[in-house]
């Protein structure tokens, strides 16, 4: 519902409306009695024999089952029962696998290339239209900010976007005024100072995974020699957890991201 | 009252808009994942609709059944489907793209840790 004026409504609406479309229509050839007219009564019922349409339709759960086993055929499967009802067991799916990880990178174990969403551009050439912007230009120091999982009208904070909209409609006014002077008013303070895109496209459904293009760190696998990430909270956790147990903070770079601290 | 047929006008009302609401979530699914060769569509169409297929037959199942109890359940489990197909659509409206209900979970289950 934070997505704003959401259209749940008149799409449930539009389904009752077809459930009602669909009772009248029976109710009028039940009341002149066309059924009978388009086929004999001995007929019909051959032609919705319940054995047939079971037969049918084991035949098909049976294919799906042995011919859609590969993603994203897999996916497409799935009716929206068991989609539900899999919420029930979403702790399973979101642990991260040894052998392949798909779920969720909160684990350092997680490697993009055994990911079947992850397709990895690193092998062809930097964009020509990039290339030709940052040629001959000398960075010193950048500062990356990237607010995930967040609408772009509240970074900063539009008083005019549909989250400010749905949040003085539907919620108890708050104590203080939502302002871009109250919500955000640093980022609004260096907004002049700094690139902003709005429209970047997550390539893949998990946003976190979507990071692993632009995020330091990268670090490679001290054991399998695979390149894998570690997602930032965690590698600051380790970092300190390292550093309480009285190592130095270069011996901690060194270990974690094999670079040195000068 | 006939087994093989809804004579009941609320209960027929509502598997038509239950087996309607199935295949609008299927199709808006297949169109997610698009683009498709259009054999390769043609061939996994009807293995695709198969579980579908198969809620609609249990659910009509329950809706005729003699017993109240099943076809108060069946009645639930339809419009419980009903409604969360209708999120599904309307979700695509807004963010074009698939619900993963498993995800809610547990972005619900974080919030109420939190509470």
């Amino acid at each position: 519902m934070s997505q704003g004026n959401s259209s749940l409504f008149q799409v449930l609406a539009g389904y009752v409306l077809i459930g009602l479309i669909a009772t009248f229509i029976r109710f009028c050839f039940q009341r002149h009695k066309r059924l009978d007219k388009w086929v004999p009564r001995e007929k019909r019922r051959f032609y919705l024999s319940a054995y047939h349409l079971n037969l049918v339709t084991a035949i098909l759960v049976v294919g799906a089952i042995l011919f859609l086993f590969k993603n994203p055929w897999r996916t497409m499967r799935s009716t929206l029962l068991f989609d539900t009802l899999s919420i029930f067991n979403f702790r399973k799916a979101y642990v991260p696998s040894q052998s392949v990880p798909t779920a969720g990178i909160s684990s350092p174990r997680y490697s993009p290339s055994k990911d079947p969403y992850y397709i990895s551009n690193l092998d062809e050439p930097v964009d020509s239209f990039i290339a030709s912007a940052l040629k001959g230009t000398e960075f010193k120091n950048i500062v990356h900010i990237m607010l995930e999982s967040m609408r772009s009208d509240s970074f900063p904070w539009d008083e005019k976007g549909l989250l400010h909209q749905h949040l003085q409609e539907f919620m108890e006014p708050p104590q203080i005024p939502l302002t871009v002077d109250n919500i955000t008013p640093f980022i609004e303070s260096i907004a002049s100072h700094t690139l902003r895109w709005d429209t970047m496209w997550s390539t893949i459904p998990y946003t976190l995974k979507a990071m692993l293009g632009r995020i330091f760190p990268f670090q490679r696998g001290a054991s399998d020699g695979e390149i894998f990430v570690a997602w930032f909270p965690f590698q600051v956790t380790s970092l300190w957890r390292t550093s309480k147990q009285g190592n130095s903070i270069n011996n901690v770079y060194h270990k974690y991201f094999d670079i040195s601290v000068q | 009252m006939p087994s093989h047929s809804l004579q009941n006008s609320v209960s027929f009302g509502l598997f038509c808009s239950t087996t309607f609401a199935l295949v609008v979530h299927k199709v808006l699914v297949i169109w997610l994942n698009k683009p498709f060769a259009v054999h390769q569509l043609l061939l996994a169409s009807p293995f695709l609709f198969a579980f579908d297929i198969l809620t609609i037959i249990l659910l009509r199942r329950g809706l005729i059944s003699s017993s109240k109890v099943v076809r108060a359940i069946a009645s639930g489990i339809a419009s419980f489907l009903t409604i969360i197909s209708a999120v599904s659509v309307s979700y695509y409206f807004v963010a074009r793209a698939r619900i993963d209900w498993r995800r809610t979970a547990e972005v619900c289950s974080h919030e109420l840790q939190r509470s």
